[in-house]
Order: C-alpha cells, then sequence, then structure tokens
C-alpha cells in the first residue's frame, strides 16, 4: 500500500511541479529579458544590461504612468478601506434581513464582466457631464476592488465577539469610540491586508480603466500602447516592475493575514483555557 | 429599607412576535444591597439585566436610577457597569489599560488614573498583573480583572450576568469569597444573575426567583430557603420533594426525610411510607438517595448523613417517614 501511495505522491507532486513551472516560467523569461543586452525578446539570450531600464525611467510617459498608477492605487486603497469597512461593519452588526440582500449587492462587482462595468461606467459618467480624468480611472478601481475588499473585512468583523462591543458601551465608549478603540484595532491588519489587496487590483486594472481614462495613462495603458509601436524589452521592464510590486504587496497581505490568525488563534486557546 | 437605588416599575418585554419574556416586573433595590436574580435559563433574568444596563428598551414600564427615569438613556451614559459572564475582556489592551478604558473615556486625569488601577488591582487582589496581556490570565484571573475594570468606574450599581458559570467549581468558590468581600468593601450596589441557587443562597441580601417571565418570590436567602411560596420554588431552590397532601402540597427538604430499613421494623409505623431504594449517590457529608414509594406520584429523594452507617443498596426495602412539623404546607395545584 505505501509503496503505491509513495507512487501516486510522486505523481502529484511531478504534476504540481509541471503546473508550477508552467506559470513561473514565462514570468521568469519576461523578468529575464528585461535584463537583455539586445532588443531581441527572444532565445538566444545574448548578455545582461540594464540598458532598458535606464532607458524606460528616462521616458517622460512612463515616469507619468507610473505615478499615475501609485497615486491611483494608494487612493483605490484608501477609498476602498473607508466604504468596504463601512458596508462590512454594516452588514455585520445590523440585525435587518435586508442585510444579506446587501452582502450580495456590495459583491455583485465581482460577478460582473468587466467589459460591462466599464460601458456602463462610460455611459453613467457621460450622462451626469463628468469629464474623464484620473479621477474617473479612480471611481471605476474603487467599484472593482471594493468586493474583494468587503469580502474580507465582513469575514473579519463576523469573527469578533459582538459582546466586547457592549463591554466598551458599558464602560462609557458611544457607538463611534467603541469602534474606533474596540473593533477596528482587532481587525487592523486584516483590513490594511485586504487593502493591499485592492491596492493590487488597481495596479494592473486595464479593462475599466481603458474605457475611462480620457488623455491619462496608467501603466497597463502604457505597456498596452507599447506593445502596438515598439517591441523591445522595455515592456519587459514595465511588466517586471509590476510584478514586483504585485508580489511584495501580496506577501505583505499574506502575513498580514497570518498575524491575524495567529493571534485569534492564541484568543481562542486562551479562551479554551478560560473554561477548563 | 433606604431609599431605592434602582427601581424596576411595571417592566414587560417581549422580543418580535414572541411570547412575553418578561410580565409586569416591579422590584426595588436598595443601596448597598446585594440581590440577585435566579431562575432556568429562558425565565427572564438576564433580559431584566440588559434592560438594567441599557442594551434594551423594555416593551412596557420604566427603569429608575435613584429615582431618575433612566429608560432611555443609553448604555455609555449609564451610571451602571456590567461584569459579563465572558470576562469579555480587551484583547489588544493589557491590564492596565482595560481597567483604565472607562477612565479615560471619562477624561480622569493620567495621574489619577495610575493610582486608581493600582487600587482597582490591590482590590481583586492582582498586584503586578497590571503589564499581563487578557491571554496570559488564568479563567478566575480574567474575570477578576472584569470585576475590577467595572468597579473602578465607581458605579451607582454594578451588574453581573452569571459571572462564575464559566469557571470551575474550586475556582467558583473561591470568587463567591471574593464577591462576599468586594460588596462588603466598595458598599456598591451589586444586582446578581444566576442560574445557580447555591450560588444565590450563599451571596445576597435578598433573591428574586424568576419563573416565566415574573418574579415568583422575592425575599432573604432563609425565606427562600425554609418558607418557598411555591412549589416550583421549593424544588428549584431548595431541591425540596413536593408532595400531595391533605389540604395542598406538602414540600419536604431532603434532610428531613427519615430513611430506615424495612427489616429493621416488621411493620411500618404510624405516618411511614414503604419504598424501594433506586438510586444512591455519594455526597460526601451524605447519601443521597432516590426512592420509589407506590403511594406516592413520583420518587422521594433524601439526604443521609454519611457518618450515620454504610449506605442501603439499590433495591432495598425502606420506610420513609418525617416529622410533620419540619415540612410546609403550600395551597393549590402542583403547576410544575
Amino acid at each position: 500500500m505505501s509503496a503505491r501511495a509513495g507512487r501516486t505522491g510522486l505523481a502529484g507532486g511531478l504534476f504540481t511541479a509541471l503546473v508550477l513551472v508552467f506559470l513561473l516560467v514565462p514570468l521568469g523569461i519576461v523578468a529575464l529579458f528585461s535584463l537583455h543586452s539586445s532588443p531581441s525578446l527572444t532565445f538566444p539570450f545574448e548578455g545582461f544590461s540594464t540598458r532598458w531600464y535606464s532607458e524606460v525611467f528616462g521616458n517622460e510617459a512612463f515616469r507619468e504612468a507610473l505615478f499615475n498608477s501609485l497615486e491611483l492605487a494608494l487612493a483605490t486603497a484608501a477609498f476602498t478601506f473607508v466604504f468596504g469597512t463601512a458596508a462590512a461593519y454594516g452588514v455585520t452588526r445590523s440585525g435587518s434581513r435586508l442585510a444579506g440582500a446587501g452582502v450580495a449587492i456590495f459583491l455583485l462587482p465581482i460577478t460582473l464582466p468587466l467589459l460591462f462595468v466599464g460601458i456602463a461606467l462610460l455611459i453613467a459618467l457621460r450622462r451626469v457631464d463628468i469629464e474623464l480624468s484620473l479621477l474617473t480611472i479612480l471611481i471605476g478601481h474603487t467599484i472593482i476592488a471594493f468586493p474583494f475588499f468587503f469580502m474580507i473585512a465582513r469575514v473579519a468583523l463576523e469573527r469578533l465577539d459582538p459582546m466586547l462591543e457592549e463591554a466598551a458601551a458599558d464602560l462609557g465608549a458611544s457607538p463611534w469610540t467603541a469602534f474606533r478603540k474596540v473593533t477596528l484595532p482587532q481587525v487592523f491588519p486584516v483590513l490594511l491586508g485586504a487593502a493591499a489587496l485592492a491596492f493590487m487590483v488597481s495596479l494592473d486594472e486595464f479593462v475599466v480603466t481603458f474605457f475611462v481614462s480620457g488623455n491619462e495613462t496608467t501603466l497597463p495603458l502604457f505597456i498596452f500602447s507599447r506593445l502596438r509601436t515598439t517591441l523591445n524589452p522595455s515592456i519587459n521592464v514595465v511588466s517586471t516592475l509590476l510584478m514586483t510590486i504585485t508580489l511584495v504587496l501580496f506577501v505583505f497581505a499574506f502575513v498580514m493575514g497570518i498575524r491575524a490568525e495567529r493571534r485569534r488563534a492564541r484568543r481562542a486557546a486562551s479562551l479554551l483555557d478560560a473554561v477548563q | 429599607m433606604s431609599s431605592a437605588t434602582l427601581s424596576f416599575r411595571g417592566i414587560g418585554h417581549s422580543y418580535v412576535e414572541g411570547e412575553p419574556v418578561l410580565r409586569e416586573i416591579d422590584l426595588e433595590v436598595a443601596d448597598g444591597e446585594f440581590v440577585t436574580l435566579l431562575g432556568a435559563s429562558g425565565c427572564g433574568k438576564t433580559t431584566l439585566l440588559r434592560i438594567a444596563a441599557g442594551f434594551l428598551a423594555p416593551s412596557e414600564g420604566a427603569v429608575f436610577l435613584h429615582g431618575e427615569d433612566v429608560t432611555a438613556v443609553p448604555p455609555h451614559r449609564r451610571a451602571v457597569n456590567l461584569v459579563f459572564q465572558r470576562a469579555a475582556l480587551f484583547p489588544h489592551l493589557d491590564v492596565y489599560d482595560n481597567l483604565a478604558f472607562g477612565l479615560k473615556l471619562a477624561k480622569v486625569p493620567k495621574g489619577e488614573i495610575a493610582g486608581r488601577v493600582r487600587e482597582a488591582l490591590e482590590l481583586v487582589r492582582l498586584e503586578g498583573y497590571a503589564h499581563r496581556r487578557s491571554g496570559e490570565l488564568s479563567g478566575g484571573q480574567a474575570q477578576r480583572v472584569a470585576l475590577a475594570r467595572a468597579l473602578i468606574n465607581r458605579p451607582e450599581v454594578l451588574l453581573m450576568d452569571e459571572p462564575l458559570s464559566a469557571l470551575d467549581l474550586r475556582v467558583r468558590l473561591e470568587m463567591e469569597a471574593e464577591l462576599r468581600r468586594l460588596h462588603r468593601e466598595t458598599a456598591t450596589t451589586f444586582v446578581y444573575v444566576t442560574h445557580d441557587q447555591h450560588e444565590a443562597l450563599a451571596l445576597s441580601d435578598r433573591i428574586a426567583v424568576f419563573d416565566r417571565g415574573e418574579i415568583a418570590q422575592l425575599g432573604t436567602p432563609a425565606e427562600i430557603y425554609h418558607q418557598p411560596a411555591s412549589a416550583l420554588t421549593a424544588r428549584f431552590v431548595g431541591d425540596a420533594n413536593v408532595l400531595p397532601g391533605e389540604d395542598g402540597l406538602t414540600v419536604l427538604r431532603q434532610e428531613d426525610v427519615v430513611l430506615r430499613a424495612s427489616s429493621d421494623a416488621g411493620e411500618v409505623p404510624a405516618g411511614a411510607l414503604r419504598g424501594t431504594v433506586r438510586d444512591v449517590g455519594f455526597r460526601g457529608a451524605g447519601y443521597s438517595y432516590v426512592v420509589q414509594c407506590p403511594q406516592l406520584p413520583e420518587p422521594v429523594k433524601a439526604e443521609v448523613p454519611s457518618d450515620a452507617g454504610p449506605p442501603l443498596g439499590i433495591g432495598a426495602a425502606v420506610t420513609v417517614s418525617w416529622d410533620p412539623a419540619l415540612t410546609r404546607t403550600l395551597p393549590g395545584e402542583d403547576e410544575a
């Protein structure tokens, strides 16, 4: 039996490894060719150089796109943090039967095709005569990132002991103070992780951005326009940058989640201890 | 009785579309008194406590604090504090900051806060625990911190919702003594909710026995124990036998039952009943018996001191008797 289990284990391991290679090798190649010394994007690899990095960073349009993208991602993270926390808190704390409907509505943007969101947003903005700008991109990004934040925040808030808020109220805290001093500190690491996710969603959003960007540009739009004109490693440089930022944020969100989970486990253990 | 600190007048409450959980509750708690609301789960005692704390608005009636109607005052503006069933300490704060929480909100000067936290920790005998996290405390310690966190605000009334129910027996007995001492030393008015009759008897100045949303009896522990007003109180508080008598119900406490092995006497003495031992358990100081008597609708419970000899076996034939002077007769039918 164990030999057979070993064989299936080996097969499973191989399969997993193949999938990972399949997923990661293209990313590795993109990163590798961002350092290519020649303009060619195909093998053979002719040597390392940082010339494409210098070229890209010397490019005014790129710097603007990078700056716009970071600004947008930061603003999207901040907006979803405020709206998403408020929505998740409202849904978890209201005893109303409408709370379930609220959850469905807040999650709706995830299920809609981005193309549809982009067109709908464009039509709506035209109707109310808002000019396309970074602000309209921000609105689009917030709509898309919101459900991701909301989902995570809701789970975190639902796991909290509502008795702690009552204890705070009993000790003289108004509802807002109780939220600020008792509820928020307990879920803050998770919310920070969720905000990092919103940041990532904004950073590489393309479809909706394409519709509502007007004359503005972001990193994904910059890559897209570059692809149509010049095919050289400068695109790899931008992609590698995007990838690196995303990876760093992902690790951050992950670590925040793990820390929150550990703290929760410790608390559960101590509670169990108290009961025994 | 001196002036009432906390009064409930005509309190009624029903949750949405349900049976009323509280009906016409009138209760006055005197200054410095220790009153326990005792009852089985679902009898409305916790609902009344939450109404006192301000977490629930009663459907009917009003709550008064020192004669002032506070029914519409939200919990954070009421001069009462509640100790929860679980300690409900803030996990992200250490003991010091848990205790200082209410004082900081009340804008008490920093220097004074430090002094009062120290006093409160001394009061619950946890000097040196100021910088522990709530996760590093035992159940009993956490509940003592919760008590200190409530008392440090010098509430008009300290409300407690089964604060000992999550603790093990040894810690619970320790905490009972601790509560009596805190009550004496702080001279604060205590309102305590429990389903444990031993706790109620051991702690209270007065007990209000709750039955299905109403106060079935209100009195001192001795009154409640010795003069139960209803079969429910007799059963619930004294764990007594309630037997059908000539004019009403006879309340017979377990320790007043006399059990004799039948072989002792050939025939049954006058007033005694024949019976069979169905169960026997060792309780340390005594044996507790369950005896089935053919003449009675339900088994008789009896407690016999354990130093009176070895226990009777299950199935043993016995006679059951008692001194009628030790029983109490209740009018009316048995509802329970």
